[in-house]
């Protein structure tokens, strides 16, 4: 179980689950051959306003620029090879629409293109999503690449097989800029 | 983790608003659904966002949550967890089609702006804080997924959320709502400040 704010990694027969996202990002990173999976739950898209005096970040699973990378040092620390990492983006919806200091973006798209770009930064690539919308997902990620999605009331869909370089993302983002960037 | 530790005393000092707040909104419960309204709040509990979700039951149950923020000097929201079949019954209540689940998540939204406005209310008039609650916002999902975006959302709960167990009952009909203040670290501080029971104090 990867809560809130946390990341784990597992090799083998593991399998890493979250219950629940709504507009939290669930990221998976797998490396098939080497079957080793990771799985962060990222609650926002930027750490920077949120840091201690003296840069610290106390938690950083919790964002988006700051978890990523330790997702990735994670997965290469199971045995994953660096650049046969592959990412898998879920959630990101659009839940409450709380102001948020006049930042009229929500949240969920925040995060999705906030992880996208951490990834870039990664080079890691995307192999599938399935982002955006209104509705909580569960996601479920086995250490030899099998990512599976689950809504409200719904049952399992395999969002990734083994080896698939990119499946396609069972639901589509309703927000333009959702889309825009992801072009 | 910086969840305050807050003291046993701070404790029932929160709940203790709390009551006050629902007080003031059983009344006005009790005219909506016509029948004798009584509400309680037992306990009160600072916790960490992700111990939080989990403590409000199971992650993966299909809820209805409302979301009631605030604007002003206090940027803070309450958050109402109802479980289903709550929904049905107090729905029902207000004479709501039990088919009807749209007509009921209002009828929920409807039921946590009068719970959740008193409140705030109470605590902002206790406080001296000037802060008007804003538009409650009703939705059915995963209970994890309602809860974590709506901590998410909020710019306040960062760190924790102060999770504020509440028991509705109806002329008999026993209710349990889950009731979620969802306010800075600060903004708790300066509520226990102004009952004398400041941190710093």
């Amino acid at each position: 179980m990867v809560r809130m704010g946390e990341l784990a990694a597992t090799a083998g027969g593991g399998v890493l689950c979250t219950i629940g996202l709504g507009s939290c990002v669930g990221v998976a990173l797998v490396d098939d051959d080497r079957g080793v999976a990771a799985l962060a739950h990222v609650v926002l898209p930027d750490s920077t306003p949120h840091r201690r005096r003296g840069g610290a970040v106390e938690t950083p699973g919790k964002f988006a620029d700051t978890a990523l990378p330790l997702l990735v040092e994670r997965a290469v620390g199971e045995g994953a090879g660096r650049r046969q990492l592959r990412a898998v983006l879920v959630g990101g919806a659009s839940m409450f629409a709380l102001r948020r200091g006049g930042d009229a973006q929500e949240v969920g798209e925040r995060n999705v293109s906030a992880v996208r770009d951490a990834l870039r930064r990664l080079a890691v690539p995307v192999a599938a999503e399935d982002v955006g919308g209104g509705s909580g997902r569960t996601v479920r990620v086995q250490a030899d690449g099998t990512v599976r999605v689950k809504v409200a009331g719904g049952g399992e869909t395999v969002l990734r097989a083994p080896g698939a370089g990119r499946v396609r993302a069972t639901s589509r983002p309703t927000s333009p800029s959702i889309l825009r960037s992801a072009a | 983790m910086s969840v305050p530790a807050y003291t046993p005393l701070q404790r029932d000092a929160l709940a203790e608003l709390a009551n006050i707040g629902c007080g003031q909104a059983c009344t006005a419960l009790g005219a909506l659904l016509g029948r004798v309204v009584d509400l309680s709040v037992p306990t009160v509990q600072a916790l960490d966002l992700a111990d939080a979700v989990e403590a409000l039951g199971p992650a993966e149950d299909v809820v209805t949550a409302v979301v009631l923020p605030t604007a002003g000097d206090m940027e803070a929201a309450v958050l109402l967890v109802f479980d289903q079949s709550d929904v049905a019954r107090l729905g029902a209540l207000l004479g709501v089609d039990p088919a009807d689940h749209e007509m009921a998540v209002s009828a929920m939204s409807e039921i946590g702006n009068i719970l959740g406005a008193n409140y705030l209310e109470a605590l902002m008039a206790v406080a001296g804080i000037a802060a008007e609650p804003g538009p409650p916002m009703g939705l059915t999902d995963m209970r994890a997924a309602l809860v974590s975006s709506a901590l998410a959302s909020s710019t306040a709960a960062l760190e924790a959320a102060i999770l504020i167990d509440t028991r509705l009952s109806v002329e008999g009909e026993e209710c349990s709502i889950a009731f979620v203040l969802l306010a800075g670290t600060d903004d708790i501080e300066r509520l226990l400040q102004s009952v004398g029971l400041g941190t710093e104090a």
